[in-house]
This record gives structure tokens, sequence and C-alpha cells, in this order.
């Protein structure tokens, strides 16, 4: 078992290194989630870079680990419509970090349920109804841009 | 086992308030990012208020639980003095179901009568509870808990407690 983040920041075994290497698993997930998501795209959608938001969480700083540049994305259409995904963090006790989609007045958690190291298992519910969990595919993709 | 029914309609409301709240300041975050305004260093105030919401209702949620065990232990322990032969009945006649803290049972060895710990979810019901311990104790955690789904780990927790 690899734990989660609720392992990390209740285990004593817990140190610097593992963070470093926790944050650096994070960045290379948000990474390959993009290149997923900008695939997934229907036509007439785009992706580009975002701004770039600043982690540099509790456990991060316990250990002394600097902050980290990690990156965002926008997805643009002809129309102008803008839909921003941002992480908003990696050690969310109950998960192995989240990464926000605002559209169409909605708000989307996606979140991913592998534990620590293991293949990504992203999945996404709405924030006003967080009980109710599917997974991220190119199907759910197409629907929240239509 | 009125409780029990009574416990998981808590559960679920005790989710949904959460929810309410934690929109709401999101609301508020959404307005101070248009404004310009918002911290990226995770110090901000809105980030404070939905840490604190969270362990708030982190807490209020997990006794819930523990009340669940509660009563899934007691339910173990009479199930345990009922039976009629000496030999069966005789360790669990060490318990007073009548003491509110079952003759100093504390809360490992209480899980350990109601959860295998071979259980999936027995680990991880440890750590909700040292979590639990850190909060109720006055040292906030620095993280967010995503309350909702450890709710829902919770009525998994529950389903899988025995009862006799």
């Amino acid at each position: 078992m690899n734990g989660t983040a609720l392992y990390d920041v209740t285990s004593e075994s817990t140190d610097a290194k593992h963070v470093q290497r926790r944050v650096e698993d994070w960045e290379e997930r948000v990474n390959n989630f993009y290149i997923k998501i900008s695939d997934w795209l229907r036509d007439g959608w785009e992706s580009r870079k975002g701004t770039p938001v600043v982690m540099h969480e509790p456990l991060m700083r316990k250990y002394g680990i600097a902050a980290r540049q990690i990156p965002t994305l926008e997805l643009f259409n002809q129309s102008n419509d803008i839909v921003k995904l941002e992480p908003r963090g990696l050690w969310i006790l109950g998960n192995n970090g989240r990464i926000d989609l605002k559209h169409n007045g909605k708000h989307y958690f996606i979140v991913d349920f592998a534990e620590n190291f293991e293949q990504p298992d992203w999945q996404v519910t709405r924030a006003d109804d967080r009980f109710e969990h599917e997974k991220v595919t190119k199907e759910w993709m197409t629907r929240v841009l239509q | 086992m009125d409780d029990t029914r009574s416990s998981v309609s808590d559960l679920q409301y005790i989710a949904n308030l959460h929810r309410q709240i934690d929109n709401h300041l999101e609301t508020l975050r959404d307005r101070e990012e248009l404004a310009g305004d918002i911290s990226t260093n995770n110090d901000g105030a809105i980030d404070r208020k939905q840490r604190i919401n969270d362990q708030a209702y982190f807490v209020l949620a997990w006794g819930q639980l523990e009340a669940e065990i509660d009563t899934a232990c007691r339910s173990v322990i009479r199930d345990g003095q009922s039976q009629p032969d000496w030999e069966s009945h005789r360790v669990w006649k060490l318990f007073n179901l009548r003491d509110d803290r079952l003759s100093g049972l504390g809360f490992k060895k209480r899980l350990s009568l109601v959860l295998e710990r071979s259980s999936v979810y027995w680990e991880q019901t440890l750590r909700f509870y040292q979590l639990r311990n850190q909060i109720a104790h006055g040292n906030l955690l620095l993280e967010r808990v995503d309350v909702s789904t450890a709710i829902q780990q919770f009525f998994l927790i529950r389903a899988s407690l025995r009862t006799n």
C-alpha cells in the first residue's frame, strides 16, 4: 500500500525526500492530465498554457521544500469562451490532489483517487453535488464543453 | 436500532451543510479572484475559512461514526454476555454496558471488536481518528479535508462494522 495524503499527514515516516517526490509526481500527473484533456477536445476548442499557480503547501513548508510553479490549462474556442483548469492542492485529506474546472456557472472538482505514486484515477464531481463521482473521460469532457 | 438510522441521516445532513458553506466561500473566492485580490500562497483568508470549515464538519461527522462504532461495540458485548454457557460469556462480563466508557475500553480496542484488522478500512479508520484527535485537541490542520469523501468513507466503514 502506497498511502494517500491522509497517510502523508498522519505518518511519522513522512520526510523531506518523500514530500519532494510527491510534489514532482503531482506536477507530472497534472501535466499528463492536461495532455489527455487536450487530446479529448471537441472540434472548435483548443488548449494553451495558463498562468501557473504557486504551490507551497504546509507539508512543503514543514520540510523546507521550495515553492513550485504548477501549470494551469486554458481551453478556448472561437467565441472567446475560456475554460480554466487550475490545480487546487495536492494534500487534500481524502484524495490525492484536486484540479478545479469552472465553466458555464458550474464548478467541477477533478480529483485523483489513486494511492500515492500509482496510476492516476481521475474522477470528477460537481461542487453542488459532491457525492456523485464519474470518471473523467472524453465523453465527459465533450459534455462539459457543450 | 433507531440511533443508527438517525446517525446516517445526520451524516448526510452534515455533508450537505458543509458543502453549502464551502460553496459560499468558493463564491467569495471567485469574487476576490475577479477583483485580483486572491492570495496564491495558501495563506489567504478564504483558504483559512475553508480549512477551518472543513475541520469543524469533519469532527462533527466523525462524532457520528464514533457513535456508530460504540453502538456496534455494545451490540457485540451484549451478544456475548447473553450466551447461556459460562465458557462463552465469562469474558464479555468484564465489560460494563452501563459505563459510558465501556469499562475503559479505548477506541482502538472498541474498533477491534467490530472491525477486522485485515479490513481495508482498519488503518484508514485509525488515521481518521488520529486526525480527529489532533483537531479536537486544539492543533488545527494546515491542510484541507475533503469532507464529502471522508463522509463517504465513513458510510463504507459503518457498513463494514460487525454487530455480533
